[in-house]
């Protein structure tokens, strides 16, 4: 711990573990093993979750309905990032962009990157399309998608 | 019919983030921690109600008036005093300054200090061990310092107070429960009866 006069410093050291649950493994899994992007159905407000809840947030009723998503959509929101904050969170550098897509069959948007594109070149309402990594390269995780690059 | 449970593969990400912590203690914490990396222990006296407060704060908090600025008033602890309870601190915690787990267990300790004040801290006997089993209330005892070159200025720069087992045992009054304090006052500001 360093000591300069007026500051204390130490280092925490903060140890956590996130369990997807039910509805969001069973996501992930689908974009490991089958390539595929799965959202849950609620048959009463007739909404499609991308990625998927168990519970739906309107109507408080209990989902199990799954349907596929297509991975094409359109780019609701995104802002560009040029400041690092922290070199886990941010391993490839900055600039890079990020958005909020709505794809089609879906009626939430999903968080991800937003690249093969300059940046400035961004335009909300264009339409995107999702880049999966190869299949050895796949585990289980929401980056199994590299990112969303525009469709020319 | 029997059912078939298919075992449900759940995904699970675990990691540890290192996060730095800065905080300024304040112009009177600060000159506290700075002597405890002289091998000082600070502790200022209230001008109004007389009590020994350390670490020093800017009021008293027994009479809420404020306290003099070093070095007026401020006393370096002698480090000698009795030992008043203990504690065998086996299953650790935290460490509150790092967040890791701190596996080497210890003897924590209240003491009476001769100044008339109370301080916790560590006796200097590894818990379990036949020392462990001799430790009595009364005992004199002393405190250790870390060397000057491994202090870095926080409470841990005191090793532990070791138990002086040939001074003879000091008998302290009956350990006083909270309700039957006097008004304005702690358990840690009372003097060890006779």
């Amino acid at each position: 711990m360093q000591h300069r006069p007026g500051i204390i410093e130490t280092q925490w050291k903060v140890e956590y573990s996130n369990c997807a649950g039910l509805a969001g493994s069973k996501f992930l899994i689908e974009l490991r093993d089958n390539q595929r992007i799965m959202g849950l159905k609620c048959g009463k407000c007739s909404i499609v979750y991308v990625p998927p809840k168990s519970v739906c947030p309107k109507c408080y009723s209990q989902l199990d309905e799954w349907v596929e998503v297509s991975d094409k959509g359109t780019l609701m929101t995104y802002t560009v990032v040029d400041y690092i904050y922290s070199d886990f969170y941010q391993p490839w550098g900055i600039p890079y962009a990020i958005g909020i897509i709505q794809l089609d069959g879906a009626g939430t948007g999903l968080c991800h990157f937003v690249d093969e594109v300059d940046p400035s070149k961004l335009k909300v309402g264009m339409k995107v399309q999702a880049v999966f990594k190869e299949k050895e390269q796949r585990e289980a995780s929401i980056l199994d998608i590299k990112c969303f690059k525009p469709i020319s | 019919m029997a059912q078939e449970e298919k075992a449900v593969e759940l995904i699970t990400v675990s990691h540890s983030l290192r996060i730095t912590h800065r905080v300024r203690p304040g112009p009177y914490a600060t000159i506290y921690f700075d002597g405890l990396k002289e091998g000082k222990v600070w502790a200022v006296r209230c001008p109004s109600c007389k009590g020994l407060k350390t670490p020093p704060t800017v009021a008293c908090k027994v009479c809420h008036r404020a306290l003099p600025e070093f070095p007026q008033g401020w006393e370096a602890l002698s480090g000698k005093g009795y030992l008043e309870a203990w504690y065998d601190v086996v299953e650790t915690s935290r460490s509150p300054e790092t967040g890791e787990l701190q596996t080497s267990p210890y003897m924590a300790a209240n003491f009476w200090l001769d100044e008339g004040i109370q301080f916790q801290h560590a006796v200097g006997v590894a818990p379990g061990s036949e020392e462990a089993k001799k430790l009595k209330r009364g005992m004199r005892v002393q405190i250790v310092w870390y060397p000057p070159e491994e202090r870095t200025g926080r409470i841990s720069d005191i090793k532990y107070f070791k138990v002086l087992w040939d001074e003879p045992i000091r008998k302290l009054g009956p350990a006083i429960a909270p309700n039957d304090l006097p008004v304005g006052k702690t358990i840690w500001d009372l003097p060890p009866l006779d």
